[in-house]
């Protein structure tokens, strides 16, 4: 490593910390107005701490915003929490699964299924959303659960880093476990599984994060509030017709909104960056 | 226990053929080595008996039945990889009993057995360990008790020392050796060293291009062996290959040299006349007098001193294109200097003769 | 494609191999082809106004796309914001990154609170920044007022622009430096170490071998930006700005979205989901071109 001293290392920590300032800042103000009672943030922004926090979290949970709809965020939060878990299992599951079809069987027509995979990717749920959406209307999927789930849970992506994972597992090991006598689903779940351990706890923190913050799609397949999910809601909250926005109370919902994501990332952190790059590469 | 049978078999990747049809048989108990430089096969041959091959046509038996195309796990084979294969995240003891474990074997059953063969190969320390917490001499031990508990009918090893270092590779030759005896089992071992081929092998099968230059013993191939190519694979450094001549009779060499005459009594010489293939190991070469008659007159190149014994580097002059290049194994208390013009006999009886054409052995 | 030497082949095994890509096919084929394909289908027909009846129109839906004012404008509504919003998040990014690779002490602080907006969803961090810059008494609305700006992105097009750029960027920083980290880090210290014994300077040895090396890292971000700013930031343009004022943020997704859902022209809006799906192909297979090439010549 090329040394740096004094007035280089002064300047590296000052442009580190106007960076970790600049991105903090809205997480800063929006935690102090969550602080606050309405009135306090009504033509102005207060910069220090006010005396309501525990109430406004309290009052968001348990009730929500009156003004829009009112459905209490605590549902909000378990709608998000399921749906996140569900897609993320999801993915997981079936991208093991044809990952490992894909590499560990002569099956014809595997590469054809890899390729019908791989194109998933040019298909983000935004470009098709209509079609989509009438799929899952025909399909029942409208305000439940797996409506929230399914359409979210294929994935090229996840696929792929498994098919790279199972590549680089010597072919001995499948060798020596077939002269032990295993089939192929013995050595699935004795061999394979135990080994993708590290990167399926990699890839279950970025898809946890992928599916707590999908917008688009629950605004499409959910229209009763006990539905909504709490990064979708959000948008209700400001863009109330005829009303002053709470915003003491909007901020309390988009912390919530953003802290077990932020949880996870922090508190996984290498596993988070593990799974980031390895998927994407 | 059983022994192993080879019948025409053959194994084609694609439209190239890597075994050309190879018929052998494999005495029971046998610890054959199979040996050749790498892409010759010997490789597949393994897998194919192992049965991670399919064979493209023939047989292969083992005992009584033919194998070729049952799955690996109804073989009853155990196999050695030259990277252990050890599954990573098991235990010494449940590596080795996997292969119990998924036959359903019951648990006393398998104690009794890892049990063995841990005190066998000095393990019964190791048991709880992760393969990651071994060294390398270890994992291969790990690996032989993965092989032993399954009491099989056949051994097989790939190259399964090439990863350890020269002097733990010594040692572990020298266990493999003890735990045959004990053993008893049929092995097959595949390697491209041909010290480890010499050492451990009762039998020896030397492969070239996909098929079987010689089947036999280490003394066998050593002594007499059967080609061209064993000749040089066989032995260290390489047995010296001349360009001679039968004239009269008489064998001459490339500096004008005659050699004694050949016994009139060998049908392969009556009447043979023109270019020969003379091999002579580097060890059959000895220093002669400058006027004895019947000797090698070169100039030496190059000396490797190796304590017990000296390398002398020498090049041949030759009537039609200058020189060739020979070495011969003198005492370690010789030391001719480069430039030096030295005078070699060969051994009584140890000219080994060769038909340039097929490559084959002329019997002397 | 790259294979294993040995794999399961025997015909008893398959029926295990295909229930295990069943379930990624099935979901595959129902919630990504066959939408596509009805979407491609749909550019080609044109419903009535009350959806009763559809009529095969050709290529009518895009000689509309092309010819529309709305739909271009759109699409340069996009171009602004994606190009802005890529460029401020990369370069705030490489900035941030080249200065954490350095070994500072406190590096992990920094670390840290750079990668939290990754967690932020969009339309989240679009609101977290639509509090700062709201109109009556935001913080960077005062801020402005003082520097004598007069901010309120309700009623300024530009201004509108501005802030979801600003929010995009924000969300994205992270993503880029851990990106630009993982990349700078890859890069071997004794070719900088070398640069540096022959006495090149900071800026020399950025431009002259960091900056070259990073190359393929900053062209696969180039390629992911643009299909995040495409795509993704859906929900900041819905959540804080709906398009507005006066279509002044209506990027092309949330065309599509509005013209399908709110306008409900299904035939208009399967033609521009078509377009972009076409852009996003030439996107990826431009990153896996590059790919290709970086590999063979590695």
């Amino acid at each position: 490593m090329v040394e740096h001293k004094g007035a280089h290392s002064v300047i590296s920590h000052l442009i580190l910390l106007l960076g970790a300032l600049l991105v903090l800042f809205p997480l800063y103000i929006a935690l102090v107005a969550a602080s606050h009672p309405a009135e306090a943030l009504i033509g102005t922004t207060p910069l220090w701490f006010g005396p309501r926090l525990s109430e406004n979290f309290g009052s968001v949970l348990g009730h929500g915003l009156q003004a829009a709809g009112g459905a209490p965020v605590w549902r909000m939060l378990l709608n998000s929490t399921i749906m996140a878990v569900g897609i993320s299992l999801g993915k997981i599951l079936i991208s093991l699964l044809s990952a490992f079809a894909i590499v560990y069987f002569r099956l014809p027509g595997r590469q054809i299924c890899f390729f019908l995979i791989f194109v998933t990717l040019m298909l983000p749920v935004e470009i098709r959303i209509v079609p989509t959406f009438e799929v899952a209307n025909h399909l029942g999927l409208i305000n439940n659960y797996p409506g929230l789930i399914f359409p979210l849970i294929a994935s090229a992506t996840a696929t792929f880093l498994y098919r790279q994972f199972f590549l680089t597992i010597p072919d001995e090991l499948l060798e020596a476990a077939r002269i032990d006598g295993a089939g192929p689903w013995r050595f699935f779940r004795d061999v394979v599984l135990p080994l993708s351990r590290t990167n399926t706890a990699a890839l279950f923190v970025v898809t946890f994060i992928y599916g707590w913050n999908q917008y688009l799609w629950p605004l499409l397949i959910t229209n009763q509030e006990s539905m909504y999910t709490v990064v979708m809601a959000i948008q209700r909250m400001v863009n109330v017709p005829d009303a002053p926005v709470e915003w003491n109370l909007v901020m309390t919902t988009a912390l919530l909104g953003l802290l077990p994501p932020l949880l996870v990332v922090l508190g996984m952190q290498r596993l988070f960056i593990k799974g980031l790059i390895e998927t994407e590469k | 226990m059983a022994g192993i049978e080879l019948r025409k078999v053959v194994k084609n990747f694609g439209k190239t053929q890597v075994i050309e049809g190879i018929s052998q048989s494999v005495p029971d108990g046998t610890f054959l080595v199979i040996v050749g430089p790498s892409g010759c096969g010997k490789s597949t041959v393994l897998r194919l008996i192992a049965g991670l091959e399919e064979v493209t046509s023939g047989e292969i038996f083992i005992g009584e039945r033919d194998v070729a195309r049952l799955e690996p796990k109804d073989r009853d084979v155990a196999m050695v990889f030259q990277n252990y294969a050890l599954y990573p995240h098991m235990s010494v003891r449940e590596n080795i009993c996997y292969g119990l474990k998924v036959r359903g074997l019951p648990k006393a059953e398998q104690e009794r057995r890892l049990a063995l063969a841990a005190d066998m190969l000095g393990l019964s320390e190791y048991l709880d360990r992760s393969p990651r917490q071994l060294s390398g001499g270890q994992r291969q031990r790990v690996a032989m008790g993965r092989a032993i508990v399954r009491e099989a009918a056949v051994f097989l090893f790939d190259e399964p020392l090439s990863n350890l270092d020269a002097s733990l590779r010594n040692q572990m030759r020298v266990e493999l050796r003890r735990l045959h005896e004990r053993l008893g089992t049929t092995s097959i071992y595949v390697t491209h060293d041909q010290v480890e081929a010499m050492t451990l092998a009762q039998r020896i099968m030397v492969m070239n291009q996909g098929h079987v230059e010689q089947y036999g013993t280490p003394d066998e191939l050593y002594l007499s062996p059967a080609t061209v190519f064993t000749a040089r694979f066989i032995g260290s450094p390489n047995m010296n290959m001349l360009r001679a001549s039968l004239e009269r009779g008489r064998l001459k060499l490339p500096g004008g040299t005659f050699l004694p005459p050949i016994p009139a009594t060998d049908a392969a010489f009556t009447g043979r006349a023109g270019e020969i293939l003379l091999g002579v190991r580097p060890e059959d070469l000895l220093p002669a007098g400058e006027n004895a008659p019947e000797t090698l007159r070169c100039r030496v190149e190059l000396v490797e001193v190796l304590g017990a014994d000296t390398l002398v580097h020498c090049a041949l002059p030759n009537e039609a294109e200058g020189q060739e290049p020979i070495i011969a194994r003198l005492e370690g208390s010789s030391r001719p200097g480069p430039g030096d013009v030295i005078h070699l006999g060969i051994r009584h009886g140890k000219a080994h003769l060769f038909d340039p054409v097929t490559k084959k052995r002329l019997a002397v | 494609m790259q294979e294993k030497r040995y794999a399961f082949a025997a015909p008893r095994d398959f029926a295990l191999a295909v229930c295990f890509i069943l379930p990624q096919l099935v979901v595959t084929g129902l919630f990504f082809f066959y939408p596509a394909g009805q979407a491609v289908l749909g550019s080609f027909f044109m419903e009535d106004a009350f959806g009763l009846s559809k009529e095969f129109v050709g290529l009518e839906n895009y000689r509309r796309l092309a010819e529309s004012g709305e739909y271009l404008h759109s699409a340069w509504v996009s171009l602004v914001f994606s190009l802005s919003t890529v460029l401020l998040s990369m370069g705030l990014a490489l900035v941030l990154a080249v200065t954490a690779d350095q070994a500072i002490k406190g590096g992990k602080f920094y670390k840290s609170a750079v990668i939290i907006p990754y967690a932020v969803a969009p339309p989240l961090a679009g609101v977290l920044w639509m509090f700062l810059f709201n109109p009556s008494g935001g913080a960077m609305t005062r801020i402005l007022a003082g520097l004598g700006v007069s901010w309120n992105h309700m009623l300024d097009g530009d201004q509108a622009m501005i802030l979801i750029i600003i929010a995009a960027s924000w969300k994205q920083i992270s993503y880029n430096f851990l990106f630009f980290l993982a990349g700078l880090q890859a890069i071997p210290k004794s070719l900088i170490e070398a640069a540096a014994i022959d006495g090149a300077g900071f800026w020399r040895r950025f431009l002259g071998i960091v900056f070259p090396l990073l190359s393929p890292t900053t062209f696969f971000l180039l390629v992911v930006n643009t299909i995040y700013t495409l795509f993704e930031t859906f929900g900041i343009v819905h959540a804080v700005t709906s398009g507005g004022p006066a279509q002044a943020t209506s990027t092309l997704i949330y065309k599509v979205y509005n013209d399908g859902f709110v306008g409900l022209d299904f035939g208009g809006s399967s033609a521009q989901s078509v377009v972009l799906m076409i852009i996003v192909m030439a996107l990826t297979f431009a990153q896996f071109h590059f790919v290709e090439k970086k590999v063979a010549y590695q």
